[in-house]
């Protein structure tokens, strides 16, 4: 009795309705492309803050690092095409990420390898946006630390500036001659932004401003800076009670270099980091207990890019945690 | 920058509908109807009558094995019995017939030869009797009335307890609560005769929240009362069944093999007109929402009736949107044609919008915005692109069974993934065969 209709050929209104789709058929439709433009508008402060302060040189780091990064990813995408488009803005967010932890004074190759191991090393290679195990900028922000040490150097960069603060990193005065370094430098300093760092990343009040943003939005999640705090400040508390001479107090770690943009832009991104409360948390721990180790035991001066790429390693590991299914049963 | 705007503003999930029109219209008869015979969860009927026989409205044209009937909803000639493209998107056999303008049987033939006496408390009488006006009560069905051998229907038990949905599942549907509205006072009758012909069952009521001041007084003697929030992760109904019960159905059951009949207020109502012998079901009601509508309309049509004419009745055209989907927006089907019969069928979303199919191999980033907005928190980050990839052993550790396939995730995610396609993908290749509240074309 069951045998199949023959349709005639749809009529011209027709046609219009085979574009059907399957549901559900009201999306939020947010798309991957605002995603990352809001990622943009949280780093604006800082980025604002940096050209206040340096003027055309941050201007410089931000467009070549925009522009290097736009380009390579359209040719990537020509020879290799991928699921990631150049239109969803990630490569865009990703650059100023870059941008944020170069030297003021990068020559423009630098800037460029840089942006070629960001794009075509950590994220195209892996398959593209939401296929990276680790945070693209941070991967090639540590080639090129491990690579050229001396053109990362910040202090060298800001030499010529005229500040009436410490010219010398923060932290590097504290490897170099101990807790009395805290007494050179002002609290007030360190949270506008006076201070020695990348082009815009130690303008710890500005990019707190952004991750507020992120976080009203829910566009990361409060766990996860919430970890990150407790797991360093505890963390540097116990050490510097421990040994006072070596360790600094737990705020002068809080406030100087890229702690809070590493808490807030690095950790966070959504790739590389756990996706429910419990595993965003420990992750955040995780990340703030090996930040002040390796600024305490290894020879790295500001081990951001080393703490972040650790804890993306463990990511999957603690997304193992799940939260229990409520209608879970054997099929 | 109203672009920029956008990236500040906070996305609205679906909430109830506010702006409609209560008013109930009835939609006229049309020239020609067309009765799929063949129903989800496996219900299938067998034609009584044959090509260019006389039929009138209300006249029984099939019978499923147990007895349960459909009844002609206009008179006219049967023109044909062939297959059809239902809107439940699976081809179906179905009966065709053009109207004539014949008047409609009356209620005393069609229920001539039943014993009235017995049916107020005589579950087995008043069974024969709803069998007989097309009224196929959740405890009639067996859920699949053939298994997959064709072989016999599992024997059911007896029932537990009785929920009426006061609610539908989507926003955009507001036939039941607007006949809950309209015609409190018979649902409460219909309410107290399930009281009575289960005395041993435990009767309970959804009621939309908005409802709080009257509806307790009005339903409280004759039913548990359980209130639901307006915002559709509220009324999910497998979700609210499980919470009302205490325990959960596995999604791929009948509620019935687990002694619990789930029945809508509209059939409750149907079953009322039933019992006492007035009409048979041959009318639906249908909610009628779209983006660019000004309100919802609400429309009574008569089953088999295509998506054209009840659009053309209420002043609608069809060519206007782009894409017509039968049931709510979260878990409707998207029609290619706008000559698909509607049976039982409770919305018709219109979107009017550029619609393009969604880039099904968008990546995931990742974001979360899926768990985080799953209502039984499955893991949907992960196992939508562990099915993505084939692992789909790996995806079962994470449960993805629990899914009601009720579309959250897919209508949060920036990527515009077909999320609920993969777990559905998934649970099929996990448990060999359809669920419950699956609806599969290759039943042949």
């Amino acid at each position: 009795m069951k045998e199949l209709k023959i349709f005639q050929p749809p009529s011209p209104a027709e046609t219009k309705m085979l574009d059907v789709a399957v549901g559900p058929h009201y999306r939020l439709g947010t798309g991957l492309g605002e995603i990352y433009q809001r990622w943009v508008i949280a780093l604006l402060p800082a980025m604002a803050a940096s050209v206040y302060y340096f003027g055309p040189a941050a201007m410089r780091i931000f467009g070549l690092c925009v522009i290097f990064s736009i380009l390579i990813d359209l040719a990537t995408e020509k020879l290799a095409p991928s699921r990631d488009l150049t239109s969803n803005w990630s490569s865009v967010s990703l650059a100023l990420l870059l941008a944020f932890m170069m030297p003021l004074n990068a020559p423009w190759w630098l800037i460029f390898i840089g942006c070629l191991l960001m794009i075509a090393v950590g994220k195209k290679f892996f398959g593209g946006v939401g296929a990276y195990p680790a945070q693209p900028a941070v991967l090639a922000i540590a080639i090129l630390q491990l690579s050229w040490p001396a053109r990362m150097d910040h202090t060298g960069a800001l030499k010529d500036l005229d500040w009436p603060v410490t010219m010398i990193e923060p932290l590097r005065l504290l490897k170099s001659m101990g807790t009395e370094a805290e007494s050179y430098y002002n609290w007030l300093d360190l949270l506008v932004g006076r201070q020695v760092a990348g082009t815009a990343e130690g303008m710890v009040l500005f990019i707190l401003l952004g991750g507020i943003f992120l976080l009203v939005l829910r566009e990361i999640q409060w766990q996860l800076p919430a970890g990150f705090l407790i797991g360093l400040l505890v963390t540097a508390a116990l050490l510097h009670r421990s040994n006072p001479e070596v360790f600094a107090t737990p705020v002068f770690y809080l406030l100087s270099g890229g702690t809070v943009f590493m808490g807030l832009f690095l950790l966070t991104d959504h790739t590389t980091s756990p996706v429910n409360k419990v595993p965003l948390f420990l992750y955040g721990i995780l990340a703030g207990v090996l930040l002040i180790l390796i600024r305490g035991y290894s020879k790295h001066v500001d081990g951001i890019v080393f703490a972040v790429l650790l804890a993306n390693l463990c990511a999957p590991l603690l997304d193992m945690i799940k939260p229990k299914v409520k209608g879970a049963k054997n099929v | 920058m109203q672009g920029l705007l956008k990236l500040f503003k906070k996305k609205p999930m679906l909430t109830a509908l506010t702006n409609y029109d209560p008013v109930i219209r009835q939609v006229p008869d049309p020239d020609r109807v067309v009765i799929p015979l063949d129903y989800p969860g496996r219900v299938r009927y067998q034609p009584t009558v044959e090509k260019e026989d006389t039929v009138r409205k209300g006249q029984v044209i099939a019978k499923s094995p147990i007895g349960n009937s459909l009844c002609a909803s206009i008179s006219g000639t049967v023109k044909d019995i062939t297959s059809v493209w239902t809107a439940q998107s699976h081809h179906s056999p179905a009966i065709i017939i053009e109207g004539n303008g014949e008047e409609p049987m009356s209620p005393d033939e069609l229920f001539a030869g039943i014993d009235d006496s017995a049916i107020a408390d005589n579950f087995d009488a008043a069974m024969k009797k709803l069998r007989l006006a097309g009224v196929a009560p959740p405890w009639a069905m067996s859920g699949r009335e053939y298994g997959d051998d064709d072989q016999e229907i599992p024997a059911l038990p007896p029932i537990k307890a009785f929920i009426v949905t006061g609610v539908r599942q989507e926003t955009t549907i507001l036939t039941s609560q607007l006949l809950l509205e309209q015609q409190a006072d018979k649902v409460a009758d219909g309410l107290q005769r399930i009281s009575a012909l289960l005395p041993e069952a435990r009767v309970c009521l959804t009621v939309p929240k908005d409802f709080r001041s009257w509806a307790w007084q009005k339903f409280a003697d004759h039913a548990e009362v359980v209130f639901v929030p307006g915002n559709y992760t509220g009324r999910i109904e497998r979700e609210l069944v499980s919470k009302v019960l205490g325990y959960s159905i596995p999604n791929r059951e009948s509620y019935r093999y687990h002694g619990i009949a789930v029945l809508d207020v509209e059939f409750l109502l149907a079953m009322v007109d039933a019992l006492d012998g007035k009409s048979s079901l041959t009318q639906k009601c249908l909610t009628i929402s779209g983006t660019n509508m000004d309100q919802a309309i609400t429309v009574r049509f008569p089953l088999g009736t295509s998506i054209a004419h009840v659009l053309a009745s209420q002043g609608l055209n069809a060519a206007d949107y782009t894409r017509h989907v039968v049931g709510g927006p979260m878990m409707g089907f998207a029609q290619f044609s706008d000559s698909t019969p509607l049976t039982y069928n409770n919305g018709l979303y219109l979107v009017a919008e550029d619609v393009s199919p969604f880039d099904s191999i968008a990546p995931c980033i990742n974001c979360g915005r899926c768990s985080r907005a799953c209502p039984e928190n499955i893991q949907v980050h992960l196992v939508n692109r562990m099915i993505e990839f084939g692992q789909t052993t790996e995806a079962r550790n994470y449960h993805p069974e629990a899914c009601h396939e009720c579309g959250v995730c897919a209508s949060v995610c920036p990527a515009e993934r077909p999320i609920v396609q993969l777990l559905h993908f998934c649970n099929h290749e996990m448990v060999h065969g359809e669920r419950y509240n699956w609806i599969t074309g290759d039943n042949q």
